[in-house]
């Protein structure tokens, strides 16, 4: 939901541990962030933040070695759920990166996966590649699928991933 | 057959005697002179009193400045009222203040009590931190500090409750548990 920027970020964690070194909160151990609509859950979330606050979110590891997010479409109840080995969350734009074993999945229906997908929350648009790091990898055994579920009829056609 | 001699009246009234005449004789010693060391007693008051500590290579630790402070003989025990502890690590100084706090050992451990506020400064490009408890240890020389009482933190924009604080000035890490945080941005921050 495009009103999810707008909100502050809150996030419950078994420890924190904040290294101003490194200048970021490493939260560790049953990992929930939540935004407006929008819950990553991991078991580690490393936060950085800015002068303006919340920067970026990297979750790493969750059920299954996969952090898990899950964010409410503009204006329809329905969620788009996504997961993968490593997923780097942006507040400021609202937008997520997933790398590795990336999934995401619309309404409980269609499905894009590949190697790295990057979501755009704020315009509900999605980019998958084949290949790690939003590189693609020609004719490699990895494959980018994108699966588009028949609307019942009548229904609006759903917006075809690149 | 001889006369039974009453022995048990005649050891009680020795006892009773035996007992009266120690007493007497603590009284009377005592009165004379007075032997603190007994009791928990100051041998030393100190009123606005500041005391630094440095480690084995002359660096200082702390500063440590107090509105009154008692030293007791009988536990080497340090009593003090309206504590402020600077510690100087890394990467900012961190100042801590409490109502009250004992040192113990010679100074290498403080136990604050009673509203304690942590504050560390903001750095060139690290946000301010602060904490509020109920009690704090704090360990100069190896510059670490702990508790297990609940802690509401504020680190920039970012503000955290939890348990079990556990400061790491040497590395400049500060760790809790159990936690519930909240980070605004600045557009929020008539929110708070």
């Amino acid at each position: 939901e495009q009103a999810d920027r707008s909100k502050p970020v809150k996030i419950t964690a078994d420890r924190v541990s904040v290294d101003d070194k490194n200048k970021v909160q490493i939260f560790e151990g049953s990992v929930v962030l939540t935004q407006g609509t929008l819950t990553l859950h991991a078991d580690k979330i490393v936060v950085s933040q800015d002068q303006d606050g919340f920067q970026k979110g990297v979750a790493t590891s969750g059920a299954g070695g996969l952090a898990r997010f899950r964010q409410k479409r503009e204006a329809k109840s329905e969620y788009i759920e996504g997961e993968a080995e490593r997923i780097v969350y942006n507040a400021k734009n609202d937008t997520a990166q997933l790398f590795n074993r990336a999934k995401v999945v619309s309404g409980g229906r269609d499905e894009v996966s590949g190697q790295y997908i990057d979501y755009d929350g704020y315009n509900e648009i999605y980019q998958a590649t084949n290949g790690p790091n939003a590189t693609v990898v020609s004719n490699a055994k990895s494959r980018v699928s994108v699966t588009i579920q028949p609307k019942k009829s009548g229904a609006k056609p759903a917006a075809s991933a690149p | 057959m001889k006369p039974h001699l009453p022995v048990f009246p005649i050891l009680l009234a020795g006892l009773l005697a035996g007992t009266s005449f120690w007493l007497e004789h603590y009284v009377r010693t005592q009165a004379s002179h007075p032997d603190g060391r007994l009791r928990h007693d100051p041998d030393m008051i100190a009123q606005g009193a500041s005391q630094e500590r440095f480690d084995a290579n002359g660096k200082r630790l702390y500063v440590l400045k107090t509105e009154k402070l008692s030293h007791y003989p009988d536990d080497q025990s340090t009593h003090v009222t309206k504590p402020q502890l600077m510690h100087f690590g890394k990467p900012q100084p961190l100042t801590v203040t409490s109502d009250t706090a004992r040192i113990l050992g010679e100074g290498r451990e403080i136990v604050l009590t009673g509203n304690v506020l942590g504050r560390r400064e903001a750095g060139a490009d690290q946000p301010a931190l602060g904490f509020a408890t109920s009690s704090l240890t704090v360990l100069p020389d190896d510059e670490r500090a702990f508790t297990e009482e609940a802690v509401h933190m504020t680190h920039g924009r970012s503000i955290i409750d939890g348990q079990r604080l556990e400061i790491d000035q040497l590395h400049g890490l500060v760790s809790l548990h159990q936690v519930r945080a909240t980070v605004y941005s600045k557009s929020q921050d008539q929110a708070r």
